[in-house]
């Protein structure tokens, strides 16, 4: 499990390369270019930098990049990393009526490559087209048959979101006022709330990027307040690297989570700054959370 | 060079006051308060300084001062100021805004001059245009960074600086355009006549750095609104260490905690969609004249609560919101206060 209290001082003493670090993951989109250069000496240095987990992204065409995906998981449990989630996105991003079988396939066979993989969560991180209430129906529906076939394969199955979760969309019967002015009532629904009220909590869990909640205007603790089961993974993302911008409050996040028992969490890096490699980035980012107080 | 030099002076010298004043029990941290935050203080002025001085604040921002007669809460600017020193509280700035038209110039610098004068008399050394919807073209938001260079003149002459607060709505680009109003803003008044006050809450609404905006203008922003969502250091946004680090790096000692009412849910829900609408206004380079008529328009209805701090003055209800408002800031000063990097 990425980022769980796991106890690692068993592990510290037979391996001196975990020794005194935390269990931290990283989702590999955050040095995918300079990863897939070349994929074993790069997960090598994920492991030297003292990440334990990882989670994928890449996936397409049944491969992981050029690689099968067997010879891939091998790659990354040979650098002593275990691959824990994966990010996939299917190939339609409008449900309809007509597609849904086409999506329902496509999950099959993702499913099967991802217990290949070894993965114990497998996660969509786009947003499928939402405008209406009868297009959350639809999405809850597809997501459930997601989280179904993964089920049976002893997989779980979530989703990522970004800050587009949280635009607003008119209430059942009601019209959302438009032009300006014409804002006090009504205010609609957040399409993330009908998502998690869409979707069977057996089925679908949600893995929330902290980073994109806030710049949905949202505050991450106020939904794990409000969903503190179906919010089971985070994306742990700043500006760049973590702690360094004056948008996210870590500490509150980090103590919040395990209050409600969230211990899985990614790391993401998007926006390298200038001067910088990814491998730099991720490196700053594991750093930081090694070092703060708050994080177990 | 010299500007180098000075700044390690200017470091060493921090270095020095702060391993001073260390292990000092009594010393007291620069805190400041947005008197915006008290809702209800009219209903007990003395009553909500002596509070707000038992909190630990130090100065004040006030929001009450009317241009129109010139009287701070009905009391003259000199009495205002006084009751504030009773306390041993400082007003050091000012929310206030006159007459703001590119067609009158002389008229809206008239109307400034008056402004200024009164906040000189209480001694304020900032006074600050609290919110604008500008002109949704180059050549209109010109005329405007022109005419706040000129209210600035006018309160440089009184020894007072001037500045402007962002909400998010600075944060969207000027119409066919890829700059945000913020950077135009900042790039097209003249340093001696406008600084910016940097509200770190709504930044961060605007989906922008606070943190990376201290450090591109680390000579503009020379006051903080330290704001969250109600209570300071309590939601999962805003780094308040980074943002007081690298302000005191800037060289500015001045801040103020500003709070909301206590919001429902739903009445969050609402305040946040209106400034949305005042957001989509400013990025379509809408008026404000629309946006007023139209809230007019849908305002509440009856059997409808208004937002708080709106509405009825009747005084159970004042004395109630100026309880409720005066618990809530005094939680931001306590974790400012045990917050070591606030110095």
């Amino acid at each position: 499990m990425a980022g769980s209290i796991a106890p690692v001082i068993a592990s510290a003493k037979t391996t001196p390369m975990g020794a005194g670090k935390k269990a931290i993951g990283l989702q590999i989109y955050s040095l995918m270019k300079e990863l897939t250069e070349n994929v074993p000496a790069g997960m090598k240095k994920i492991k030297e930098i003292g990440y334990s987990t990882i989670e994928l992204a890449g996936y397409n065409n049944r491969k992981m990049g050029d690689y099968d995906v067997s010879e891939y998981r091998k790659i990354v449990e040979d650098a002593g990393l275990k691959i824990t989630s994966a990010h996939v996105n299917p190939p339609e991003r409008t449900y309809t009526k007509e597609n849904t079988t086409k999506i329902s396939d496509w999950w099959k066979q993702t499913v099967e490559d991802h217990v290949k993989l070894g993965v114990g969560r497998l996660i969509q991180p786009g947003m499928p087209t939402i405008e209406t209430q009868d297009d959350v129906k639809l999405v809850g529906e597809v997501f459930n048959n997601a989280g179904e076939i993964a089920k049976a394969a002893g997989i779980k199955w979530g989703y990522h979101n970004h800050n587009m979760e949280f635009k607003r969309i008119a209430k059942p019967g009601e019209t959302l006022p438009t032009g300006p002015g014409a804002i006090l009532r009504p205010v609609g629904d957040i399409v993330y709330d009908l998502m998690m009220e869409a979707t069977d909590p057996s089925l679908v869990f949600f893995e929330m990027d902290v980073y994109w909640t806030v710049m949905g205007q949202m505050d991450p603790l106020d939904y794990f307040e409000k969903y503190p089961t179906r919010i089971q993974v985070l994306h742990i993302k700043d500006r760049s690297v973590l702690g360094q911008s004056g948008m996210m409050n870590f500490e509150n996040i980090f103590k919040k989570a395990y209050s409600i028992g969230i211990n899985e969490f990614y790391v993401e890096i998007e926006k390298i700054k200038a001067n910088m490699t990814q491998f730099e980035g991720v490196k700053g980012c594991f750093d930081y959370l090694n070092n703060a107080s708050f994080v177990k | 060079m010299k500007k180098s030099l000075v700044l390690c002076v200017v470091a060493v010298l921090a270095l020095f006051s702060s391993s001073a004043s260390f292990g000092a029990v009594n010393a007291k941290k620069h805190i400041g308060i947005a008197t915006y935050s008290v809702k209800g203080l009219e209903s007990n002025i003395e009553g909500a300084f002596k509070a707000l001085a038992d909190d630990g604040y130090v100065v004040m921002e006030i929001s009450n001062y009317d241009a129109n007669t010139g009287l701070v809460a009905g009391y003259k600017p000199t009495e205002y100021a006084a009751l504030a020193k009773k306390y041993g509280m400082e007003i050091i700035s000012s929310h206030a805004r006159g007459k703001f038209d590119v067609k009158d110039v002389e008229g809206t610098l008239a109307a400034w001059g008056k402004v200024f004068d009164d906040h000189k008399i209480m001694g304020c050394k900032y006074v600050v245009f609290p919110m604008n919807i500008w002109s949704g073209t180059v050549e209109g938001l010109k005329a405007e960074c022109d005419l706040m260079n000129k209210i600035g003149e006018e309160a440089n002459k009184r020894g007072i600086k001037f500045g402007y607060h962002n909400h998010h709505i600075e944060f969207v680009n000027i119409p066919n355009t890829n700059q945000l109003y913020e950077d135009f803003l900042i790039a097209n008044t003249d340093p001696d006549k406008v600084f910016f006050q940097m509200d770190v809450y709504w930044i961060t609404v605007g989906g922008q750095d606070p943190v990376a905006y201290l450090k591109k203008y680390p000579t503009r922003f020379k006051l903080l609104h330290i704001k969250d969502e109600y209570v300071v250091g309590e939601t999962g946004k805003i780094n308040y260490e980074a943002i007081f680090n690298q302000f005191y790096k800037n060289g500015n000692t001045d801040w103020f905690v500003e709070m909301e009412a206590k919001m429902t849910k739903e009445q969050r829900e609402q305040s946040m969609a209106m400034m949305n609408q005042m957001k989509n206004i400013q990025a379509q380079g809408g008026n404000m004249a629309d946006f007023m008529a139209n809230m007019m328009k849908n305002r509440p209805k009856d059997g409808q609560a208004p937002p708080p701090g709106f509405g009825p003055q009747d005084p159970k209800v004042q004395a109630e919101m100026l309880k409720t408002s005066l618990e809530g800031i005094k939680l931001s000063a306590d974790f400012l206060l045990k917050s070591d990097f606030v110095k």
